[in-house]
């Protein structure tokens, strides 16, 4: 088993790397020049956009970029924003911590909301619980962030006034990680009640019943435990696009994050930027799943890999 | 019997924590944003807060091609000399200035009392170090270059008097020399120190207030310059500012600002969408002040050279079928004024007659189509030969109101395909002639705007981004357009400019629609908010709580 995880330790270099080049190309191939974009359609001469193109290295072949970039990535060296010059590390550095709170906070939320949703739903089937959990579920996964996001800015920032709307510290992150959980507290809900559901008629459950236990008993203890393993392959997923989707949540709210700076680095065609970032959420994807295979292997005795 | 003990951590103890925890936080985070503004033991010591709606890249003048940016950079920058709203020339940095009798050349006394933020004494070797600069390739400027026109270089005649010379006269000089946010003076220590990468990101300038610190898509800071004595006199202040610290905070989504400014998050707000400006305008604690931005209004320009628009009676049929005032109203509420000529009223060069051109005529639309052949059909479009009068509309900024113009050319037997683009197809399309009609606006103080549009060497072409988009080239056109860059005379220079507005317009080069607005929605407690020149940014010198 050793070997199987050292397999997949090894497998991570060569996606990342067909990830980036992956990236590299498309954003080539799309139309649209960076310089001309960069400059925001203004009517700057010959002269303005020569200098441009020589300044951020685009007069040069493809090939001879190409190679370029992979040397120095390497390194550890993402070259400068075409936008800002600045370093691409400093850059995304300055927005990543941002986006982990946010992250940290949407997935607190998330998770703890999803499980108390779906428990519910699991323990009272059918009934007005189960209707109102599932009901609050789909809201989650169908109501656009934005729309979410301005509601709730209404509501609390403006009409109660609890929370600032674009603020700092720890209660400014409370109404973001609210719209950047919904879809996480929606998916975990349904999934964590149909795993409960599912295994309810195990015969493992029916020996507990049988033991004289109570129900609560039954389901926390015994069956929620087995029902985990869908939502811990779910989360998962979910960890990797935590890092990367945050763009509404973070424009709404007028936060830092690599999201927003994502999106920005692709309309403007900051090829420096948009590749570290692919790099980045590609990374946090593969060893996302690498961390889900390892609880696996603490959460199910059966589980034996290679 | 075992007593009743009271759980370590009661249900009522954790709410209690978890309301207290929230209040400190919340009372920590709002404390620190809303600062001293108005509850200020001094409101010397106050903080005026502006909501920007777009993120910035750079804060040096000499580099940034973006108004937004701009508002930053007019607060800590100063430039030779101050245009005002209403088209005056005043002295700021220079005290006063002449030209040269060859009309290429302007000598400039410069103030002997004026210091950078860092020290640095204000100097001619400063104004000579900074438009030197601007021309450099190294430094990448995208927007100042072209702003200092045909620049040869810049003579210091002795440390207070500067001569700038051009290899022709450029009759823009002297406004696009007042311009605070592109040819405003840098000091030469700082960028020596700094490099131009790092003077980008800690500006020093000789402005009213001078650089704190800027977080990356959050916020700038400034702080007053104490040592500031220089206003121009347009400012009923005096000496340093009235307040201590300027916020921009960056907001870009429109809800979020203005619910930042109903919340008193922000004090002053950029770009409220004119829906929201009814809210806050007749209350008690607010009020919104609309500039009409100068420069080209939101207009249409039409492809002369493509089928259907390249026959000039579909384009004026396009423009008389249009009933400008009544749109401008329905989509902005009234908070935009509709638009009749290529440069809006507060240009200066405005010919007036472009009123009378064009009014809203859907009978006339109609019989010039009929003339040109196109037959109304059945289904309410009209055709030509069993092809109907298709027009293809590309639009990137107003979609909402291009829906409007859609509905209303309808009414004359025009189906007006709206394609709603990103700036990168909008390139493509453009570049490659594949449109009918598209949108522009330009945010200007000079009448040299109008090259951008209609010069010959402005048509775009594959690999070549420019803004000719009716792709029209006359040599007349341009010469008249070179005549009126090189006429220092202002009463010649309205003179050529009035036929310019009417040569475009007769044949159907652009069709302007409104005024851009820019409203600013403030806290009434915040007084003396002022417009710099072409009515887009804000001044907060004389500002106060």
């Amino acid at each position: 088993m050793a070997t199987y995880l050292l397999r997949r330790l090894l497998w991570t270099v060569p996606i990342l790397f067909a990830a980036t080049t992956c990236a590299f190309l498309i954003l080539r191939l799309i139309p649209g020049d960076p310089v001309n974009l960069m400059l925001a359609g203004r009517p700057a001469s010959e002269k303005v956009r020569d200098n441009l193109r020589a300044k951020l290295g685009l007069n040069r072949s493809l090939p001879e970029q190409y190679a370029y970039f992979v040397v120095r990535a390497v390194r550890g060296d993402f070259g400068q924003s075409f936008l800002t010059g600045q370093p691409v590390s400093q850059v995304i550095g300055q927005q990543l911590p941002a986006s982990l709170q946010l992250a940290g906070g949407g997935i607190i939320l998330g998770v703890t909301g999803g499980l108390v949703l779906g428990i519910a739903a699991g323990l009272y089937p059918n009934t007005l619980i189960d209707a109102g959990a599932m009901t609050a579920a789909l809201v989650g996964i169908s109501m656009p962030g934005y729309w979410t996001a301005m509601l709730l800015i209404y509501l609390f920032g403006l009409r109660l006034q609890w929370v600032p709307i674009v603020g700092s510290g720890l209660v400014a992150l409370i109404l973001p990680s609210v719209v950047f959980g919904s879809y996480a507290v929606g998916n975990l809900a349904r999934l964590v009640r149909s795993s409960i559901l599912d295994v309810r008629n195990e015969d493992y459950i029916r020996t507990a019943r049988a033991k004289g236990l109570p129900e609560r008993r039954v389901v926390l203890r015994h069956a929620l435990r087995n029902a985990l393993f869908p939502v811990v392959t779910m989360m998962g997923l979910l960890l990797g696009l935590f890092i990367g989707g945050g763009v509404i949540t973070e424009t709404v709210f007028a936060r830092q994050g690599v999201g927003a700076l994502l999106v920005n680095a692709i309309a403007n065609k900051d090829y420096p930027v948009v590749q570290a970032l692919i790099l980045l959420t590609t990374t946090a994807y593969v060893f996302a799943n690498f961390f889900v295979d390892i609880v696996y292997i603490f959460l199910d005795p059966r589980v034996r890999y290679g | 019997m075992r007593g009743f003990q009271k759980p370590r951590l009661s249900r009522r103890t954790l709410l209690k924590g978890v309301a207290a925890t929230a209040f400190a936080g919340g009372t920590v985070s709002i404390g620190d944003l809303v600062g001293a503004s108005a509850q200020g033991a001094a409101a010397g010591d106050a903080t005026i807060t502006w909501g920007e709606d777009n993120d910035y890249a750079t804060l040096d003048p000499r580099v940034t091609q973006s108004r937004h940016e701009a508002q930053a950079i007019m607060q800590m920058f100063e430039s030779l000399l101050f245009l005002d709203t209403d088209g005056k020339f005043s002295p700021w940095l220079a005290q006063r200035w002449e030209y040269s009798k060859d009309g290429k050349s302007i000598t400039f006394v410069l103030r002997r009392d004026v210091k950078f933020h860092d020290g640095t004494p204000f100097n001619g070797d400063a104004v000579k170090f900074t438009f030197d600069s601007v021309v450099d390739p190294k430094l990448g400027s995208q927007g100042a270059i072209d702003f200092l026109g045909p620049y040869k270089s810049t003579d210091v005649i002795d440390p207070y008097t500067v001569r700038i010379n051009w290899t022709q006269p450029f009759a823009a000089a002297l406004t696009n020399l007042s311009n605070p946010w592109l040819l405003s003076i840098v000091s030469p220590t700082a960028v020596r120190k700094l490099g131009n990468d790092g003077f980008a990101r800690a500006p020093v300038g000789t402005g009213p207030f001078k650089f704190v610190e800027w977080v990356p898509r959050v916020r700038v800071v400034m702080e007053r310059n104490d040592a500031y004595q220089w206003a121009p006199k347009v400012f009923k202040h005096r000496g340093p500012a009235a307040f201590k610290r300027h916020v921009i905070r960056i907001i870009p989504d429109n809800s979020t600002r203005v619910a930042a400014l109903e919340r008193g998050e922000i004090d002053v707000c950029d770009a409220v969408p004119p829906i929201s400006v009814k809210q806050f305008q007749g209350t008690q604690s607010f009020d919104v002040m609309v500039g009409d931005v100068s420069g080209i209004p939101l207009a249409h320009l039409i492809n002369t050279q493509a089928e259907p628009t390249n026959d000039l009676r579909v384009r004026q049929a396009y423009m008389y079928a249009i009933n400008r005032p009544q749109i401008t109203q329905q989509v902005f509420f009234g908070v935009a004024k509709p638009a009749f000529g290529p440069i809006t009223p507060t240009t200066p060069g405005y010919w007036s007659g472009v009123e009378k051109l064009f009014p809203y005529d859907p009978k006339k639309a109609g019989s010039l189509l009929d003339e040109a052949g196109w037959k109304m059909g059945a289904d309410g479009v009209r055709a030509k030969k069993g092809k109907p009068l298709e027009i293809h509309f590309i639009t990137l900024l107003e979609p909402d109101l291009e829906v409007a113009v859609q509905a209303a050319v309808k009414e004359v037997g025009i189906k007006l395909n709206v394609e709603k683009v990103t700036k990168a197809r909008q390139d493509e399309l453009v570049m490659n002639g594949r449109y009918n009609i598209g949108e522009i606006r330009w945010v200007a103080v000079d009448p040299s705007v109008l090259d951008i549009p209609f010069q010959s060497h402005n048509i775009p072409a594959p690999g070549k981004f420019k803004f000719n988009w009716s792709r029209y080239g006359s040599p007349q056109l341009d010469q008249m357009l070179l005549h009126a860059d090189g006429q220092i005379d202002a009463k010649q220079r309205a003179a050529t400019l009035g036929e310019i507005q009417k040569y475009v317009l007769d044949r159907g080069l652009m069709f302007p629609v409104h005024i851009s607005a820019q409203p600013i929605g403030f806290r009434k407690a915040v007084r003396n908010l002022r417009f710099a020149q072409g009515y887009w940014q804000v001044l907060f010198y004389d500002a106060g709580v």
